[in-house]
């Protein structure tokens, strides 16, 4: 059989078996397709995206995946060690575990475990689908922006965050999949962004607005998005509320759930009184004016006490329900 | 050789091979540059005959200097490397041959590391971008100046110094330039040749100077006492130094300095890191007195290989052995082993760390071996591999035990660094008050009072009316919230610091107290533990998870991994007869990303290196297809950029867009092994045929191997020879005739492109300093080394007839009391003058320095044999003949000033002698020299950097004051 010898001929003096068993296999896989010099090429790129970890051009790495389909999937060979990528590495730091690459393993058992389908001919409403099923098999243990990363590598989609000012606006593929406009007291808009996306793709059935761009969870448009996730997870919360403590700290550990973490503001006002604000994710939950006599520490941490225990009272109450508004502290108000 | 840390241990090991170079000053106050008389008799009182370049080491650090603005154009550049052979030829002064090498195409086991090297290069210059454009866009968005934005055409990519880009060619051009005019205009270049080896020459710019020298020594007109001097950074020159077996071979080196200030690359100022910028104005903006020029001009040493060789003789020595004990071949063992730590083209065994003193285990090792042994284990280059087989079976033994013990340091190293961060946090780091600069930042005193007498006051300031109303609303505030108790608190936290922990105390409730006052919320912080390790070589079965991890083989193939050290053992010997014998295989490398362990190497003794098969370096242009990224591509001509980007282009798997950098259990990104797919030479080639006849006539003659060129001057005494052969425009090589020129043998011919003498010399450069030469005096001739037979083994022995050189280091056997006292040689020269001070001269400097604190040691006013000390005399030393020579290293204009003004003083003053008077002087210069140099060197105490010892600057300092470097692993590069 000339293919064979023809093949077997190829192997280097020091390649380790297994390296060999893959390349040959894909050798043989696509030996009629292609010229010779050719084959040695997409092997060797096959080897270096599966074993050494390589990346090329978005329609190279596409091919490869496709050409290379059913063959890495019968092994499992998952690398231990820690691997930083080369785009990622910093010169004088040391390399903290966030750069490291956690990510490459789980996208790749995804993509495996299905069939190569052509992907063009799939409606971006299932790849929307899909994409949802991935973002729940990601580990939760990573940041917003890994998860979002890992899942959108494995749904093979382009994913990017656009911050103008306070202005975040996400889009995937070409799609506007969130947009909002954050007050500046917001400490991290990007997170807050991201964190919201990953919670309205996971608990809403996403569909794309044809007209607008947008993809809209729920049917509701982009630009309401946040508001609508936030009022979510109020309501995800109310459970742990009603047999919790109702103190600032029940609350914030309440609200951590759900990715939402809380801040005490205070602001000097004219005279002696002071105002004090809590705010949740760019929602401003309860705000007092403190008179001369509350503005010392004790007093300050009961009244924020007080604060609280209405604001639970008022998740517990059935009708919450969150929209947008231009206030000076925060993009977000109760109706 | 890559090894960072080899060269700061061996410093450290061996001190007394480290000599400071003194020098006559480059430029007078106001910075003009002052010529220097070369024929002048050496400053280091220690006359050289050859000096060799190592170019590249030169080239580097003048056009993408680390710790000033870079030069803005090319000429800018090529000025600076004149200047700055200029500055190391008035150093060193040879006196017949100066060589430069720059780096041609080097072997394939070497392109490994250069490929590795060139994809991080692009990648970090990326990052490096990056993170410039994002701190500006967020400077931007809160609304600060900032500094306008460079060209793009301006950046310098510092990969076009590879042999083969246009850059290289242009280098060499301007470089015959300089030759021709320094021969033209400066009289110590008048009766010396020079060589130059340009990138068209394949070979790495140190092994073209050893084969050089290789190639000179095997002739009988070779002057066996020839001084050497090869001047470069790398550690592998000491291995080369050693390796030459040469009498007098000498290093010179920049110094290194660590922990260098550095400008910040948004705004250029000086004082702050990239991410602390706050654009273009700025308070904390040192200024340039931080970092003064002068500052910044490096000193330079020497690094003398035969007291190097004498330490190693007393090392190696080997009392009782069953064969006849040779130096020279211990020397060449010693060699052998270092290249187990690390090299070029070697990854290190995992088990050899040169940070825990792999060298000394391995020597330890290799003594107690070779009375099994029975033998050395390599001869002339050839390593004897049943006895390599022996001592690698010896450290195989101990792997474990080396892993076992690497893990327990770590991990005490971790807790340390955890504790020191609790205690740091425990006094006030918590982000309170002004926090400092630099490293010290955070460490606040533990103890400050707010209030009363002592409390720390601003300069008093006028007030308007509203900020008055401010700060007392402040005041009232703190008033309010200050309790009464807070001295029981300050109290009770003392006798918690006192007390034992476990019984209830006051400073319990008092600190719970404090805990209840702290704001509920606090922002997290998370806790940054290292990347997790998973081969774990401290626990059994660490062998079978290394090789599943990083070769991808089962536990149960050992068939592979005998291969694996089969073939580092083949890289040894080649790396060996490389460094010994010249290059044996252009195309051999090592095919793996990482090393086999010792206990592997079971089987080696059987292996049969076989070299013989005939070979042939790359082309340049080939080089750069096989060594750049995909990112560097505009150095290559238009066609073949395609290769690297198109998609369909049979070569397009060599060039990733993105790679893995795997830790391999360091810290650092840089220390980490780069996983790039090797090169396939054939399918490269192959490929490459259809795009040759797209090249350009310019394109192929760049693309070609060329020969080396030396130069000589009007007044040499070979120029009429010389002249000959160039007007007979015949490319017949003659031989040349040693006695005439210095003992140099080999072969010239006519060179088709030099320039003849008599005739104008256009520049090739565009700057003030590089003018056309109305009449070229130079001659420039092809050159060929001397040619030895296919199979000739150089022998690596002494000479006949070289002379040992005077011992430098304190005989063993020295007795006090019959020899007297023990003078320590400072200098090249055991008879050099030495500054010393009698009584008048100690009077005055003593006036002088009780005032202001001149020196760092303690000034002895007592003792008048002042050799010893390290107080304030001692400093500068002066010429008789010419005060305004300064051989002090590193004091700038200020010291010369103050000394000058000495002079001056000096005619108006009536006592003492001139002698003394004449002491008085040097002594004043050191101690002025002290001072300048001591407020920049608190403030590289108070970045974290940790000098070595406090006297002044001056001739006499003690030698190589190595700071400690930060850091576990030691976070300061060394080359």
């Amino acid at each position: 059989m000339g293919k064979l010898e023809d093949v077997e001929a190829e192997k280097k003096l020091w390649e380790s078996d297994d390296a060999w068993e893959l390349r040959k296999a894909f050798m043989l896989a696509h030996y009629d397709d292609y010229p010779k010099i050719q084959l040695q090429c997409l092997s060797q790129l096959f080897i270096n995206v599966t074993l050494l970890g390589c990346e090329y051009s978005q329609t190279l790495m596409q091919k490869i995946r496709t050409m290379g389909a059913g063959i890495a999937a019968n092994k499992d060979r998952t690398k231990t060690g820690s691997y930083v990528k080369a785009s990622a590495a910093k010169k004088r730091q040391a390399v903290k575990t966030s750069d490291l690459e956690g990510a490459s393993d789980e996208s790749k058992k995804v993509k495996m475990e299905k069939s190569p389908s052509p992907v063009a001919r799939e409606s971006f409403d299932e790849r929307l689908g899909k994409l949802k099923a991935s973002l729940a098999m990601t580990p939760h243990h990573l940041t917003g922006e890994q998860m979002m990363k890992t899942a959108t590598n494995s749904c093979l989609m382009k994913w990017h965050v656009n911050k103008i000012n306070q202005k975040i606006e996400i889009t995937i593929d070409r799609y506007v999949a969130f947009r909002h406009t954050f007050s500046q007291y917001c400490v991290d808009p990007r997170d807050c962004a991201i964190n919201t996306l990953i919670e309205s793709i996971l608990s809403c059935d996403a569909a794309v607005h044809e007209e607008s761009y947008e993809i809209r969870f729920d049917g509701v448009p982009v630009d309401e998005c946040y508001a609508k996730s936030v009022t979510r997870r109020l309501a995800k919360i109310k459970s742990a509320v009603s047999n919790g403590a109702h103190t600032v700290k029940g609350l914030t550990t309440y609200l951590d759930a759900v990715n939402m973490s809380m801040i005490q503001n205070t602001q000097k006002l004219e005279g002696w009184s002071q105002q004090l604000d809590l705010v949740t994710a760019d929602l401003l939950l309860s705000s007092r004016v403190l008179s001369s006599t509350e503005c010392t520490k004790p007093a300050m941490a009961t009244i924020a006490n007080q604060m609280s225990e209405d604001v639970c009272q008022l998740i517990l109450n059935d009708k919450i329900n969150v929209i947008n508004s231009m206030k000076s502290h925060s993009s977000l108000a109760f109706q | 050789m890559g090894v960072p840390a080899f060269f700061r241990w061996l410093t450290k090991k061996y001190p007394a091979t480290v000599v400071n170079a003194n020098e006559d000053r480059q430029r007078d106050q106001d910075g003009n540059r002052v010529p220097v008389d070369c024929t002048q008799p050496n400053p280091n009182f220690q006359e050289f005959d050859n000096l060799y370049l190592d170019m590249n080491g030169i080239i580097h650090p003048c056009t993408h200097p680390e710790d000033r603005p870079a030069p803005k154009n090319e000429d800018e550049m090529f000025a600076l490397i004149f200047e700055y052979i200029d500055r190391i030829y008035s150093i060193v002064r040879p006196r017949r041959l100066l060589y430069m090498a720059i780096d041609g195409v080097a072997p394939r086991a070497k392109m490994n590391q250069q490929r590795s090297r060139r994809f991080r290069a692009s990648k970090e210059m990326a990052e490096k971008e990056a993170s410039i454009e994002e701190q500006r866009n967020r400077l931007m968005a809160e609304g600060i100046a900032v500094p306008p934005k460079k060209k793009e055409e301006a950046h310098f990519d510092s990969n076009c110094i590879t042999p083969g880009t246009p850059f290289m060619a242009r280098l060499a051009d301007a470089l015959r330039y300089y030759i021709h005019d320094r021969v033209t205009n400066d009289a110590s270049w008048a009766n010396i040749e020079i060589i130059l080896s340009d990138a068209n020459v394949p070979g790495e710019g140190e092994h073209k100077i050893m084969d050089y020298v290789r190639k000179q020594r095997g002739n009988p007109a070779h002057d066996p006492n020839t001084v050497h001097c090869l001047c470069g950074a790398d550690a592998d020159l000491i291995m080369l130094g050693i390796a030459t077996h040469e009498a007098n071979f000498n290093i010179i080196r920049e110094e290194f300095v660590p922990n260098q200030p550095r400008a910040c690359d948004l705004c250029g100022q000086y004082g702050h890191e990239l991410k602390e910028c706050r654009g273009a104005e700025n308070e904390t903006d040192l200024g340039d007195d931080y970092c003064k020029p002068e500052q910044r001009e490096k000193n330079f040493i020497f690094l003398r290989i035969p007291v190097l060789r004498e330490y190693l003789e007393k090392e190696l020595s080997m009392p009782n052995l069953p064969f006849k004990f040779d130096v020279e071949r211990a020397l060449d063992d010693w060699v052998f082993l270092c290249f187990f730590v690390g090299n070029d083209f070697l990854p290190h065994l995992p088990s050899l760390e040169i940070r825990e003193g792999a060298i000394d285990r391995l020597i330890k090792l290799y003594k107690e071996m070779v009375y099994q042994m029975k033998g050395y284990l390599t001869k002339d280059g050839i390593p004897e591999l049943d006895r390599v087989e022996m001592i690698m079976k010896g450290l195989g033994r101990v792997e474990d035990e080396i892993f076992k013990r690497r893990q327990q340091d770590e991990e005490r190293f971790q807790e340390n660094q955890r504790n020191k961060k609790a205690r740091m946090q425990m006094y006030g780091g918590g982000g309170r008050g002004g926090r400092g600069r630099g490293r010290g930042r955070g460490q606040q005193p533990a103890f400050v009072p707010t209030h009363g007498i002592l409390a720390p006051m601003a300069a008093p300031m006028h007030h308007s009316g509203e900020s008055t109303r401010q700060m007392a609303s402040e005041a009232r505030q703190t008033a309010m919230k200050f309790t009464n108790d807070a001295n029981e608190t300050a109290a009770a936290n003392l006798k918690a610091l006192l007390n034992v922990k476990g019984e209830e105390s006051p400073a319990d409730i008092a600190s719970r107290k404090r805990k209840a006052e702290q704001p509920l919320i606090k922002p997290e912080e998370e806790e940054d533990e290292g990347p997790k390790d998973d081969i774990r070589l401290y626990e059994s079965g660490w062998k079978d998870r290394y090789y599943r991890a990083k070769f991808d083989v089962g536990s149960d193939d050992i068939e592979f991994r005998h291969r694996v050290a089969w073939a580092y053992v083949e890289g040894l010997c080649w790396v060996l007869r490389y460094y010994y014998q010249g290059c044996a295989s252009w195309d051999w490398y090592f095919p793996y990303h990482y090393a086999p362990f010792a206990s592997d190497f079971e089987t080696v003794g059987e292996f049969q290196p076989d070299f013989t098969r005939p070979t042939k370096p790359f082309n340049p242009l080939e080089q750069l297809m096989s060594v750049f990224p995909a990112a560097s591509k505009q150095h290559l001509p238009v066609e073949w950029q395609k290769l690297m980007i198109q998609d369909d282009s049979p070569i397009i798997d060599l060039y990733p867009a993105d790679f893995r950098i795997d830790l391999n259990g360091k810290k650092y990104a840089w220390q980490g092994v780069a996983l790039l797919p090797f090169v396939d030479e054939t399918r490269l080639l192959a490929t490459l045929q259809s795009v040759y006849p797209t090249l350009t006539a310019e394109e192929k003659q760049r693309n070609t191997r060329g020969p080396n060129r030396i130069f000589i001057g009007r007044n040499h005494k070979s120029f009429e020879f010389f002249q000959q052969v160039a007007e007979s425009k015949s490319d017949d090589l003659v031989p040349l005739d040693p006695t005439l020129l210095n003992g140099v043998s080999g072969k010239i011919a006519y060179d088709s492109t030099a320039t003849a003498p008599g005739l104008p010399f256009v520049s090739p450069v565009n700057h003030d300093e590089c003018q056309d030469l109305p009449t070229n005096c130079g001659i420039c001739v092809l050159y060929e080394d001397p040619e030895y037979p296919q199979d000739y083994i150089f022998p690596a022995l002494r000479l006949d007839g070289a002379k040992e050189p005077e011992k430098t280091l304190k005989p063993d056997d020295w007795n006090d009391r019959r020899d007297g006292r023990y003078q320590p040689q400072v200098g090249f020269n055991r008879n050099a003058p030495r500054g010393s001070l009698d009584q008048s001269g100690h009077r005055q400097v003593h006036h002088y320095v009780r005032g202001g604190g001149g020196g760092g040691g303690g000034y002895r006013g007592n003792s008048y044999d002042d050799r010893r000390g390290g107080g304030g005399g001692g400093g500068g030393y002066n010429d008789r003949q010419d005060f305004g020579r300064n051989y002090g290293g590193r004091d700038g204009g200020g010291p010369q000033r103050y000394h000058d003004q000495q002079q001056q003083r000096q005619g108006g003053y009536q006592g003492g002698g001139y002698g003394g008077g004449y002491g008085g002087g040097g002594g004043g210069g050191g101690g002025g020299g002290g001072g300048s140099y001591h407020q920049p060197y608190n403030q590289d105490q108070r970045r974290g950097g940790r000098g070595g010892g406090g006297g002044p600057p001056g001739y006499q300092r003690p030698p190589y004051r190595g700071g400690g470097g930060g850091g576990y692993h030691g976070n300061s590069s060394w080359r």
